[in-house]
């Protein structure tokens, strides 16, 4: 069958323990990274996603020993970005049991590092992320943004994720900055804009505050192929397996 | 009789190996114990049974394949040693593979092909969970890997690249991508193959696993 249509949670992790923003800032302790992971893990998430939020902000390397800790217990595909710059950070974290890697303002610095990574490590294990928010001076209406989505570099959202594609992505996590801790869904004008221009996996990200929610951004034909969401989740508002049910009963492809 | 199986995890020198030595050391309830070390040299008749793992390309591990080529097949003709290979480790199992240059071990017959298909945004690599369906026949006294599976199983695959099987009885299961229906699942005698990845592959990779392991146990101490 064609692929079902993937959920993620997402664990945003400082200092060890999950945290997660409204709008990046004013941050809220969650709970442990391995034991949730876990949770999500026999809940039927699909893959976990770990971001070190506080890695590129305050330049922070990679989370090495997360990585280590998590392969030993979770036995479903996991991510792992934030404040990896180089060829070597990268071949830290995928050596130490991840699966992916995720690179995001180290990309926009150095485009360069998506094809090494490609050609080292293969297409699948590279995954960019890209912080989006609205901006009427780009020509699709989103701009990227760096730095834990503090800094808005100009660049048009969907141009940079069509030169990502090209350089060897093998997947792009679109996060809405204007969505991202406000729960008021996910931003569907920007999944699709690119989600009609690539086409490699899209993870659509930022936003998730209801089941529908997810139905929403799952509609139509270059809708994403994965949901990220973090706090409907770790704050028990609803369980993955919920959201799966409720997706199946409304037609839409998971694996349950 | 030894209670303890030793297996051994062939390192082609490239990529993670971490991953399947971690699934079977959280294997638990088994009657026996486990011993897993990951090495790049295989010696004639000292481990019970090998994982050929799923990371590189078919021409990457040929290196290693070479050098271990006549003591990996010596102890798998001589019925010393049981073997799973893994996606890249199953593929390895057949002659020959159109990813590049080199050759398998061919104890299987047949050759490993890229997917192509007309299907609307097919996308290669497949990546991510299938189903993965039991052929009728391979109930539980033929299959010995999918023993106890409910008919709803769900894996978690990489690959750009499947096995064509000259063989059609060592099949054991199939799984469809966008109109393209491949082996994910081979066995005979001692030999076992999953195209997915059982170490990713969550509740239905635990069963594969122990699974292997009973067959080991079955094969080595029975």
């Amino acid at each position: 069958m064609p692929h079902t249509k993937r959920i993620i949670p997402c664990l945003d992790v400082k200092d060890g323990v999950v945290v997660k923003g409204v709008r990046f800032e004013s941050l809220k302790k969650a709970g442990d990274p391995v034991k949730l992971a876990e949770e999500y893990c026999n809940d039927w998430a699909d893959e976990i996603f770990f971001l070190d939020i506080s890695a590129s902000r305050e330049g922070r390397k990679t989370m090495v020993s997360l990585a280590k800790m998590v392969a030993a217990k979770l036995d479903i595909p996991f991510t792992i970005g934030g404040g990896i710059s180089s060829v070597e950070d990268a071949r830290k974290v995928l050596s130490n049991g991840a699966d992916k890697v995720a690179i995001n303002t180290s990309a926009v610095r150095n485009p360069e590092l998506v094809g090494e990574l490609r050609d080292i490590f293969g297409q699948q294990c590279v995954v960019v992320s890209i912080d989006a928010r609205r901006n009427p001076k780009t020509n699709s209406g989103f701009s990227v943004c760096t730095l834990g989505g503090t800094f808005d570099t100009g660049l048009d959202a969907v141009d940079w994720a069509k030169e990502v594609e090209r350089k060897g992505a093998g997947e792009i996590v679109l996060t809405s900055i204007d969505r991202d801790g406000t729960g008021e869904g996910y931003d569907k004008e920007l999944n699709n804009k690119v989600g009609s221009e690539i086409s490699i996996p899209l993870i659509a990200s930022g936003g998730c505050g209801k089941m529908g929610d997810f139905f929403e951004v799952f509609k139509g034909e270059n809708s994403p192929d994965a949901a990220l969401a973090a706090s409907v989740f770790h704050y028990g508002a609803m369980r993955v397996q919920e959201v799966k049910r409720y997706l199946r009963s409304n037609g839409v492809a998971v694996r349950l | 009789m030894n209670s303890t199986l030793l297996i051994q995890v062939l390192d082609y020198g490239s990529g993670n190996l971490f991953s399947i030595s971690n699934a079977l050391k959280r294997l638990s309830n088994l009657g026996v114990k486990l011993e897993v070390n990951i090495s790049s040299s295989y010696k004639e008749g000292t481990v019970d049974g090998l994982i050929l793992p799923g990371v590189g390309s078919f021409p990457s591990a040929q290196r290693i394949l070479d050098e271990n080529r006549q003591a990996i097949l010596d102890d798998i003709r001589g019925k010393r040693v049981v073997v799973l290979g893994i996606c890249l480790g199953m593929q390895l199992l057949f002659e020959s593979s159109e990813e590049g240059e080199g050759s398998g071990l061919g104890v299987f017959k047949g050759r490993v092909v890229r997917f192509k298909s007309n299907f609307p945004k097919f996308k290669v690599p497949h990546m991510g969970w299938n189903t993965i369906d039991i052929v009728p026949s391979a109930s539980k006294e033929t299959s010995k890997l999918c023993m106890d599976f409910s008919g709803n199983e769900w894996a978690y695959f990489v690959h750009s690249f499947y096995a064509v099987a000259e063989e059609k009885s060592i099949v054991k299961a199939w799984t469809n991508y966008c109109g393209v229906s491949f082996a994910s699942v081979v066995e005979k005698d001692n030999l076992f193959g999953t195209q997915f990845h059982p170490e990713k592959s969550h509740t239905t990779g635990v069963k594969v696993l122990s699974n292997f392991v009973k067959a080991l146990e079955d094969f080595h101490l029975a």
